[in-house]
């Protein structure tokens, strides 16, 4: 059992309990949806483990954990989509941009998996980079939002401020690995450890970001009752 | 291969610096925001508690001048038919017959005036129809106790300013007239408001003593001050010209386009 708490299952399942604790009773039904994806994620990183160690004994492409990553990305596709819709049009209308987002999400998805060489078992790894580009954007277009809006908001304790701000730290993070990744994975394993602790970084910051959204959004939901 | 790592590292920091520094920019335009929408707030409350206070004190003086002339006027003129009637009983018929016809014509004017002062104590009916109306009830009123001569001169094609702005243009007039006559001793009062499509303009002028610009600067020039203060709270200036001997003009010009500007609590300068 031990052997699947790394760091990411650690951070991963932290942040799960703090969904299911903080968000079972929330009013808006985004966050309450929070709690399906996180358990799918975390079954996802646990369950791709065993998978990992049959591939490095056996590496051809059917023995690969990438179909589990390519179905976990259409997930994260949705689930960031909708988080963010809620996000930007409290202030915006943002429907244009996120509805032309996920259509070029999409489509460049399913145009990876047929031209992909292994389809479904090679990873949508452009996807995933324009997907965290596009991330990016959004969790930028929320803050112009935010700050263009003539209300004060408690920035400390807006639970809506602290999840795009994980966001963002976590993709323009993972945008800047991805550029050096190719690099980096042809050197030896020594070196690609860097890749590692910067990964696990971005992940630590990306849950725990998270994690405090969700209890400052239980602490919203306990006052207003 | 220490440069890739270097590069990589070097790199992915920035890639971490950069949302930590949007982040931190955030933060502190948010506190900005914080400050100002305290200080709006701020601002607002005190023009609501100015505009309060001028209605209250136009409501002061309303109540000052009718007990006024209801004891400088109607009671002399009543004393002066009681007593009237009380001497008409030893006259002969004919003589009876004037002294009654002179109490009636004397009763007749006195139920005009009190009718008269009975609008005026309906403030609110007044200031409902207006700065105009509002002026031209109280010149007449004025003008009727003879106590001083007052001229009203509309210029432009009037309209309105908004109920508030027009609270606060008639206190400027009830405080100047209360100077004219307290202090400055003026026999005359002209009023001219002219109205156009970038600039209102209000001018009271009288005859008085005049002041010592200098005057301004001390406590006796308090209630001039207040016009001052009053009159920028609304987004206009004010403007007192005076020197001894020559009486007093008092300007206030705002623009009309910029109606209500701080009533929802932001200066001309403000931000949002």
């Amino acid at each position: 059992m031990i052997k699947y708490l790394t760091i990411y299952t650690t951070a991963e399942l932290i942040c799960l309990i703090a969904a299911v604790v903080c968000l079972y009773n929330a009013k808006a039904l985004h966050w309450r949806l929070l709690i399906p994806f996180m358990l799918i994620t975390c079954l996802v990183e646990i369950g791709a483990l065993p998978l990992k160690a049959v591939y490095r004994a056996n590496p051809i492409p059917s023995n690969s954990s990438a179909w589990m990553y390519n179905l976990l990305l259409l997930l994260q596709m949705g689930a960031f989509t909708v988080m963010f819709y809620n996000f930007i049009g409290k202030y915006l209308v943002g429907k244009f941009l996120i509805v032309t987002g996920i259509t070029i999400l999409l489509l460049l998805y399913i145009y990876e998996i047929y031209t992909n060489a292994f389809g479904i078992f090679n990873y949508n790894s452009r996807t995933y980079s324009v997907m965290s580009v596009l991330f990016v954007i959004y969790s930028l277009s929320y803050y112009y939002a935010l700050l263009k809006n003539e209300e004060y908001a408690e920035l400390k304790f807006l639970p809506d401020f602290w999840w795009a701000t994980g966001t963002l730290f976590f993709f323009f993070g993972t945008t800047a690995l991805n550029m050096f990744r190719s690099k980096l994975v042809i050197q030896p394993l020594k070196n690609t450890l860097y890749l590692g602790y910067l990964d696990t970084t971005l992940i630590v910051i990306l849950y725990g970001c998270w994690t405090y959204a969700f209890i400052c959004k239980r602490w919203i939901t306990s006052n207003k009752k | 291969m220490d440069n890739i790592k270097q590069e990589i590292i070097l790199s992915t920091l920035i890639f971490l610096l950069a949302p930590l520094a949007i982040v931190i920019y955030i933060g502190i335009y948010n506190k900005r925001k914080k400050r100002h929408i305290e200080e709006k707030e701020h601002l607002k409350n005190i023009y609501q508690q100015e505009l309060l206070k001028t209605q209250i004190e136009v409501q002061e003086q309303t109540l000052s001048n009718v007990g006024r002339e209801i004891h400088d006027n109607i009671t002399q003129v009543l004393s002066f038919v009681k007593l009237n009637l009380a001497l008409a009983n030893n006259l002969e018929a004919t003589a009876q017959q004037q002294k009654i016809n002179e109490c009636r014509e004397l009763v007749a004017r006195s139920i005009s005036d009190l009718r008269h002062l009975s609008k005026s104590l309906n403030f609110e009916h007044v200031m409902q129809q207006g700065l105009i109306a509002a002026l031209e009830a109280e010149t007449d009123r004025v003008n009727n106790s003879g106590i001083i001569k007052i001229n009203l001169k509309v210029e432009g094609d009037a309209f309105s300013l908004g109920a508030q702005r027009e609270l606060v243009l008639f206190r400027i007039f009830q405080e100047t007239l209360n100077n004219a006559l307290k202090h400055a001793a003026a026999g005359r009062l002209n009023i001219t408001l002219q109205f156009s499509e970038q600039l209102f303009n209000l001018t009271l002028e009288d005859d008085g003593m005049g002041f010592s610009p200098d005057k301004l600067a001390g406590n006796a020039g308090s209630g001039l001050k207040n016009m001052e203060n009053r009159a920028a709270m609304m987004g206009a200036v004010a403007t007192i010209y005076s020197s001894p001997g020559k009486g007093c003009s008092i300007n206030v010009t705002l623009n009309p386009n910029e109606l209500q500007l701080y009533a929802d609590g932001n200066p001309p300068n403000s931000l949002s």
